[in-house]
């Protein structure tokens, strides 16, 4: 093992200097922390993502384009890191939808049911659904009901169900909500592996590119330039 | 039948025990050809990894490397890779079939002239001569107590012996790496240590099977002298005895005192003291005689010189000894060897030999491999479309960087790319750029639309962008779920 630690040292400490979003663009450091990523996901990721890391009900799909909380390598390394839902850490992921069980009759629910299946396709519109869900669920999931990631609100019109999008799942979960938990991994794993497992599960295929703005290193050298000429 | 004691008891040994060996200096037309195939065989052995071939920046500059850490072999403008070993399997059965021919043709001619054992002895027995002397100075020191002349002459053979051997090892190295920079690291101690030990291996068995065992790997070691003689027929040429001229010997003066009484053999001995393997052969065809033909060239010139005849023992078919014992003459050599075997032994070589070569000008030098990942089969994207993944390997069997473009052939609205790209900006082409000779692994993500079978066999295709290429392609399968969801 100490041996292995050695020849491992200088890609565990190339990973834990450089920025997360920078990764992508040094492919040889990458491909190793993706390499790395693998092994590490078989140990501490399988339980719940499988070991093709297409998940099952409750639990994501990592391969897909579908992302609750972000596509791109920071917002992974972000969820890795802080996971969803951890109560017991301020930084976490959290997204609360409401359960509806009381708060809308059952036939008023059947309504935004048949609305919500309408958006992929489904089920046919219906203009009830439709008033309930702008009234209820838009706030949080978008007037077009395409989520918002701020919020962790899936997209609805899409053919992508984390928990089904059969006419019982769909009822179920407007009425009891759903509240899937995953583990940070901050307490858990050093730096250098997470940075691993969020190349990892990025190089399955959805990952998406990282926004131009996140990318920190250029910021601070414009910053200094606009200070240089004066500028706010 | 025999009781097996009496054949097998102390009196009959299965091995006879080894006669000394003091092979006599001749000279000739058959001592000629050997000296030449000797320098011929030797020269190339080693001299060969030291021609250097210019393969640009990226390869070896090595004519002939077999480079085993990276899995290549080179020999002059043709490179090998692990998977075309079959090129290999080819020279080797054209080795096989080569010999056959050879064989069915001339006899052990491999035996008597190219094997490395027949000339390495034939090298170590020279330097007996220039150490010891000729046959009877050999013999005589052989003899001879142990004396300081004797512990000298002794010290100076072996240690040549020795020495030939050592550069004999030393040699074999070279063309498994570079050899001016394996030279200087074996001399400094920095080789690698299966270096040291192949050397010690080749110079210890050079040593002893050049120096000791001689013609002894010959008769008890080797099987090709078995496998050889069941592969000769009756008109491959052997050499031979003719005793219904030879006999009976008597000396040139008993002929003289009764003319007629005597054949041409005078029985002087000189075919047994050139023979390197110690036969006499007069005693007919056997498992000793290596046809190196030297008790031709010694036989000739005592015939020269009592002026009688040459040929008194020649290269000669079976059928020509039927033949020429009722009286008639002898085929013309060259009727001997151009005939249906011989010719159909040689067509199947040619054959085997035109088809490598055939190959070899067909053979992509670009070459592609594509695995379907089988976990997940398939993966459902957020509009409905599938994506399966690939991995891909691109192997570049050239010396400098290439482009390469990653077609998707056969699958109705797919798009693909790699791990650099993205969907966005995806189309059914990937280009891929891959370093000079290495294989390149690719992960390629290939999307399309939902409609379509379950399971649509499609191809991808490498197409080499510069200049008019070869590509490659393999076939695939895309899988779509079974149900729609």
């Amino acid at each position: 093992m100490q041996a292995a630690d050695v020849k491992r040292a200088p890609l565990v400490n190339a990973l834990a200097a450089i920025p997360v979003e920078q990764l992508v663009a040094d492919q040889k450091l990458y491909q190793g922390a993706v390499a790395g990523g693998a092994a590490a996901f078989k140990v501490h990721c399988v339980q719940c993502h499988g070991s093709g890391a297409i998940g099952s009900k409750g639990y994501p799909n990592l391969n897909d384009d579908d992302w609750l909380w972000g596509g791109d390598i920071a917002a992974i390394h972000y969820t890795l890191t802080h996971g969803i839902r951890n109560p017991d850490h301020p930084e976490t992921r959290v997204s609360a939808m409401p359960a509806f069980d009381g708060v809308l009759t059952p036939a008023e629910i059947a309504s935004v049911v048949g609305h919500v299946q309408s958006l992929s396709g489904k089920a046919k519109p219906n203009a009830k659904g439709a008033e309930l869900f702008a009234t209820n669920c838009a706030s949080c999931h978008g007037v077009d009901g395409k989520g918002l990631r701020e919020f962790g609100a899936p997209n609805l019109a899409d053919g992508i169900w984390l928990y089904g999008g059969d006419k019982a799942t769909l009822t179920e979960t407007v009425k009891y909500s759903r509240q899937g938990v995953m583990p940070r991994w901050n307490d858990k794993l050093d730096a250098a592996t997470i940075k691993m497992l969020a190349a990892y599960v990025y190089s399955l295929g959805g990952g998406e590119a990282t926004p131009a703005a996140a990318v920190p290193a250029a910021a601070p050298a414009t910053m200094e330039a606009k200070a240089a000429n004066g500028q706010p | 039948m025999a009781n097996l004691d009496d054949l097998m008891g102390a009196d009959n040994p299965l091995y006879e025990k080894r006669k000394g060996v003091y092979p006599k200096a001749v000279d000739g037309f058959f001592r000629r050809f050997k000296w030449a195939i000797m320098a011929v065989a030797l020269t190339i052995y080693y001299a060969t990894p030291w021609i250097r071939w210019d393969r640009g920046p990226h390869a070896p500059d090595q004519a002939v490397l077999v480079d085993l850490a990276n899995r290549r072999f080179y020999m002059f403008n043709i490179e090998i890779w692990p998977h075309e070993f079959y090129y290999v399997a080819g020279l080797l059965v054209m080795a096989g079939i080569g010999l056959f021919l050879v064989t069915s043709a001339v006899g052990r001619a491999w035996c008597g002239y190219a094997c490395p054992q027949t000339v390495w002895t034939d090298l170590f027995q020279h330097v007996d001569r220039l150490v010891d002397g000729d046959r009877n100075a050999q013999i005589r020191l052989e003899k001879a107590s142990w004396g300081p002349e004797k512990i000298l002459k002794r010290l100076a053979k072996w240690s040549i012996y020795l020495f030939i051997a050592f550069w004999t090892g030393g040699a074999w190295i070279m063309y498994f790496a570079d050899a001016p920079t394996l030279t200087v690291d074996f001399w400094t101690g920095q080789a690698p240590p299966v270096a040291y030990a192949t050397v010690g291996v080749l110079t210890a068995t050079t040593f002893i099977f050049g120096g000791f065992m001689r013609e002894q790997v010959c008769v008890y070691m080797c099987p090709w002298p078995r496998i050889q003689t069941a592969m000769m027929d009756e008109k491959s040429l052997i050499v031979t005895y003719r005793e219904w001229r030879g006999e009976p010997r008597g000396s040139v003066k008993k002929a003289e005192a009764q003319p007629g009484a005597f054949g041409d053999c005078i029985d002087c001995n000189q075919c047994v003291a050139v023979c390197p393997t110690g036969i006499d052969i007069r005693e007919g065809p056997q498992i000793g005689c290596i046809t190196c033909a030297l008790c031709i060239d010694a036989c000739d010139s005592v015939m020269e010189q009592i002026g009688r005849p040459r040929g008194l023992i020649d290269y000669l078919t079976l059928d020509d000894v039927a033949t020429e014992k009722a009286g008639g003459t002898a085929h013309p050599t060259l009727k001997t060897l151009f005939r249906p075997r011989t010719l159909v032994y040689f067509g199947i070589w040619c054959l085997i030999g035109l088809a490598m070569l055939f190959t070899l000008g067909q053979r992509t030098r670009l070459d592609l491999t594509v695995q379907h990942d089988r976990n997940p089969l398939y993966v459902q994207l957020s509009d409905g479309s599938i994506r399966n993944n690939y991995t891909v390997k691109v192997r570049n069997m050239e010396t400098r960087q290439r482009e390469v473009e990653l077609v998707v052939k056969g699958l109705p609205g797919a798009v693909a790319w790699t791990s650099t790209g993205s969907r966005e900006t995806a189309t059914d082409r990937v280009k891929v750029s891959v370093a000079p000779d290495t294989v390149q692994k690719v992960r390629l993500f290939v999307v399309a639309p939902t409609e379509g079978s379950a399971r649509t066999d499609f191809e991808i295709q490498a197409v080499a962008l510069t200049g008019n290429e070869r590509g490659d392609s393999d076939s695939v399968r895309f899988e779509r779920p079974e149900t729609g969801q």
